[in-house]
């Protein structure tokens, strides 16, 4: 492994790379990285492998709720402790590390304030490889595996503890339960054997994320866009500017949008139907590109990633086609965030690229051609 | 069906189917169309080429979604002509910008149905496949609309209009529209008696003559402006304004029976009016009082005289028309060559009002040059029904006139003339000169001065002593060159016919060949 610790310097890294994974959702990770720089205090948190950790369990980590809320009220330290102390006390298992529960957004850098906080080592692995927005949209939960029991609480002191509940059911419960904690919490989920991290979880995602971030980060104002696409792992699906975005407002679930650009030569139409994530792209009607896949909407001029929320009618922007993680496109649990998955009726598209990607190295695949 | 197969801007452009509009813009609109088809909203099923694919019913929702873009997408890859959508009303969902661009980019029009889709697609069966059913449908409601009474042009127009649901217009025989109505497309020909199909910059206009009185001429035409339409709808459209004419010609046969009959009982008047039969409160004084003629007072009588071959009662109504356009309050009679007409007043009319009257009168003549020329002569004022009489005749001398005498604007009023000059001027007319000049043509090659002895004789009122003295010779001279006259022109110059055939002849051929008297 590259990557044997997290220092401050890889925060903005991280931070940029945890946002393009995290397909236009997962939170705006600014917050979430000057909390980790507070945090850190100049130190530095243990990234490492399963193999590096060696015997024991993970306990996957990670805040789940409105992230807007979150960005107004920041974790303050000491929930962490609560949840993790309710799922070891359930469980009997003290747990060697953390994992993140999501790779993408805030999740991707807000484990490493976590084991900061609790001195425990991060290992490079997450139940996602992306932003998705449910527990039930887990690695672990997809194969079948329980995620409970579960803890979600606050530093007050709040905590809710689910056990012997279904992936579905713990959603339901937690998604009900969240404006009793302000809108979001922290949660812990049932502790993953390192032995079996290879087969439950998105191994490699946090150093993937870094890597991203690295690169991204080379973006210049006159920099190629399909360059740096290349540079990024990415395809190119159009350079244009945004001529029409619009939301739905759901009675249940998440609001859904669209947003259409048009490219700056030949006029063709892409169209971005997004959630909380750019979940399907269709070129002039076609759909190209969808979950598992990763869809990233950049701002032209810096390549600053827009997200959901925050896309608007008149952008200059380039969209771009990120490969999903691997473990997605596996037969057996591509239903749990395939496009339908969304209430998208169109079987995922599989796109022109490779994906018998290798786990560990993600961003080294040879430029895709578009 | 030998037909091209209708353009999709035809179509949206018949009646009954202007319920769609174009979403997308109106280009890509100049496509043919080969049929319909039904979809359902998540997949689109096999379209041919060129069909309108109609969805009959979309969920909420679809409107702005993914989907409506994926499906313009595969109806594109499958050359559809179009698709057909129902849009709610206004404020209701709608075609989201985005994908109203991405049919203008992959040039599918999107077609949005404000009635009943289903209908819609029927009615576009139809017309695609078979639509002399609608045109024959339109054919048998106008002949039903047209059967039901007597109808005016303007009305038959008003019922076409209703039934082709397009504006129908009554243009006169030149072409000029009568009425509030749309202008003759360019190309119209008036002078072509064929029904003509014109379409300029998309949008077809159909002209159908209504035969006139006279064959090879168009007394009226109708025309309909249908606006973007196949060819099998402008050949319906020409078909039922084919019916109209059939309506506008029976108005115009109905109308003339009445006209004539009309015209008989004023021409027997006006005959009795002409011979001074009208005085004293008879019968006859009464009848003409009942159709509004005043004999009493003072009139001034004026004749319009028609040049070249021009059916009267055709333009009896025009004539009236040009003549009230001048507020000139006259009653008009059709006579013989042109009409006679009469003005009446308390006063006896000044100078003034023998100006007006001359400078309408020019006018009216202007107003009818469309129609056809004319020479007006005009009478002097008299009083009562034989003054009218009077006038009358000397309207109608005057108009003869004026045929002449292109300089005066062949108008002419009598009282600028002497009454000899009148009958020398009258003489002169091209039918008498010529008499005139063949008259005394064996005078003219013989030696001693024969027409100038015989002027200068009747002048002297027959004294061959005063001829001789004038001319200057003996008088056994002058009996001598008198008697030769006599047998050169087989005349009896004791008999005062010949006297004054001559004299005339005489004063003529001086008046044309001054330097030989």
């Amino acid at each position: 492994m590259p990557i044997h610790h997290l220092g401050e310097a890889d925060i903005g890294h991280l931070a940029r790379g945890a946002t393009l994974l995290g397909s236009g959702g997962g939170g705006q990770t600014d917050a979430a990285a000057r909390l980790l720089l507070r945090v850190l205090g100049g130190g530095r948190v243990s990234l490492l492998s399963g193999d590096e950790l060696g015997e024991g369990h993970v306990v996957p980590v990670g805040i789940v709720g409105a992230v807007s809320v979150f960005t107004e009220r920041l974790p303050s330290g000491g929930e962490w402790a609560h949840v993790l102390a309710a799922v070891a006390g359930r469980t009997g298992i003290r747990p060697a590390g953390l994992m993140s529960i999501e790779a993408g957004g805030v999740n991707g850098v807000i484990v490493f304030a976590a084991a900061a906080e609790l001195g425990l080592p991060v290992v490079d692995a997450d139940l996602q490889g992306r932003a998705l927005p449910r527990l039930d949209q887990m690695s672990a939960a997809a194969l079948g595996e329980p995620l409970t029991p579960l803890a979600i609480g606050d530093a007050g002191g709040r905590l809710l503890v689910l056990d012997g509940l279904s992936a579905p059911a713990a959603e339901r419960v937690v998604r009900a339960a969240l404006s009793e904690f302000g809108g979001w919490a922290a949660i812990a989920l049932r502790p993953i054997p390192v032995a079996r991290l290879h087969s439950l979880a998105i191994v490699g995602s946090l150093s993937r994320a870094l890597r991203l971030g690295a690169r991204h980060a080379a973006w210049t104002r006159t920099a190629d866009a399909r360059e740096m696409a290349a540079s990024l792992g990415a395809r190119v699906l159009v350079t244009g500017r945004v001529v029409e975005v619009v939301r739905h407002r759901a009675a249940t679930g998440f609001g859904r949008g669209s947003v259409i650009i048009r490219a700056d030569r030949g006029g063709t139409l892409v169209r971005l139907e997004m959630e909380n994530e750019y979940l399907l792209a269709l070129v002039d009607g076609l759909p190209v590109a969808s979950t598992p896949d990763i869809l990233c909407v950049l701002d032209r001029a810096g390549g600053l990633p827009v997200s959901c929320d925050t896309v608007r009618g008149g952008a200059e922007v380039v969209a771009l086609h990120l490969p999903g993680p691997p473990f997605w496109w596996r037969p057996e649990v591509l239903h749990a965030v395939a496009p339908r998955a969304f209430g998208l009726d169109t079987d995922p598209v599989a796109p022109p690229l490779d994906h018998g990607r290798s786990e560990t190295g993600p961003c080294d695949h040879s430029p895709a051609r578009p | 069906m030998t037909d091209a197969a209708p353009t999709l801007r035809e179509l949206i452009g018949h009646p009954l189917l202007a319920a769609a509009t174009p979403l997308s813009g109106d280009d890509d609109l100049d496509r043919p169309v080969t049929g319909v088809t039904l979809i359902d909203p998540a997949e689109t099923g096999l379209v041919r080429t060129g069909e309108i694919a109609v969805c009959p019913a979309v969920p909420a929702g679809y409107l702005s979604s993914w989907r409506l873009d994926a499906v313009i997408r595969r109806l594109r890859d499958q050359r559809a002509a179009a698709l057909a959508l129902p849009v709610p009303g206004p404020g209701g969902e709608t075609v989201l910008d985005g994908s109203r661009r991405l049919a203008r980019h992959l040039h599918l029009p999107i077609l949005g149905i404000g009635t009943a889709p289903l209908r819609w697609a029927g009615a576009a069966v139809a017309l695609v496949h078979s639509p002399a059913v609608d045109a024959a449908d339109r054919l048998r409601r106008a002949h039903r609309a047209l059967t039901r009474g007597l109808l005016s042009p303007q009305d038959v127009a008003r019922a076409l209009a209703a039934i082709l649901e397009r504006p129908v217009a009554v243009f006169g025989p030149d072409g000029t529209p009568i009425g509030a109505s749309f202008e003759p497309p360019p190309g119209f020909d008036p002078h072509a008696m064929v029904a003509q199909i014109l379409t300029v910059d998309g949008g077809t206009t159909v002209v159908v003559p209504v035969p006139g009185a006279t064959s090879g001429t168009a007394g009226l035409w109708l025309a309909a402006a249908l606006g973007p339409a196949p060819a099998t709808w402008a050949r319906g459209a020409r078909d039922v304004l084919q019916a109209g004419t059939l309506a506008v010609q029976r108005w115009q046969a109905t109308r003339r029976v009445v006209l004539e009959r009309d015209a008989r009982l004023r021409a027997g008047l006006f005959g009795d009016l002409l011979e001074g039969r009208l005085g004293g409160g008879d019968a006859r004084q009464q009848r003409a009082a009942e159709i509004g003629w005043r004999l009493d007072g003072w009139h001034v009588a004026f004749h319009l005289a028609a040049l070249g071959q021009v059916d009267l009662l055709g333009h009896s109504d025009a004539v009236a028309a040009a003549i009230a356009a001048e507020r000139i309050d006259a009653i008009v009679v059709e006579r013989g060559d042109g009409w006679s007409a009469w003005t009446t007043g308390r006063t006896e009319p000044d100078q003034d009002a023998s100006r007006d009257l001359l400078a309408a009168l020019q006018r009216v003549r202007h107003r009818l040059a469309g129609r056809f020329d004319c020479a007006i002569g005009v009478g002097r004022g008299y009083l009562d029904a034989s003054g009218l009489t009077r006038s009358l005749a000397e309207a109608w001398d005057a108009a003869r006139l004026a045929r002449g005498r292109p300089q005066t604007g062949r108008l002419v009023h009598i009282d600028r003339l002497g009454l000899a000059q009148l009958l020398v001027a009258w003489a002169s007319t091209e039918t008498f000169a010529p008499t005139a000049t063949r008259l005394l043509g064996p005078l003219e090659s013989q030696p001693g001065e024969l027409t100038a002895t015989l002027s200068a004789y009747l002048d002297a009122g027959g004294s061959a002593a005063d001829t001789a003295a004038i001319l200057g010779v003996h008088r056994n001279t002058v009996a001598a060159r008198l008697r030769r006259i006599e047998e050169l022109l087989t005349v009896d110059l004791n008999n005062p016919d010949d006297r004054l055939a001559l004299h005339l002849a005489c004063r003529v051929t001086q008046d044309h060949h001054p330097g030989s008297a």
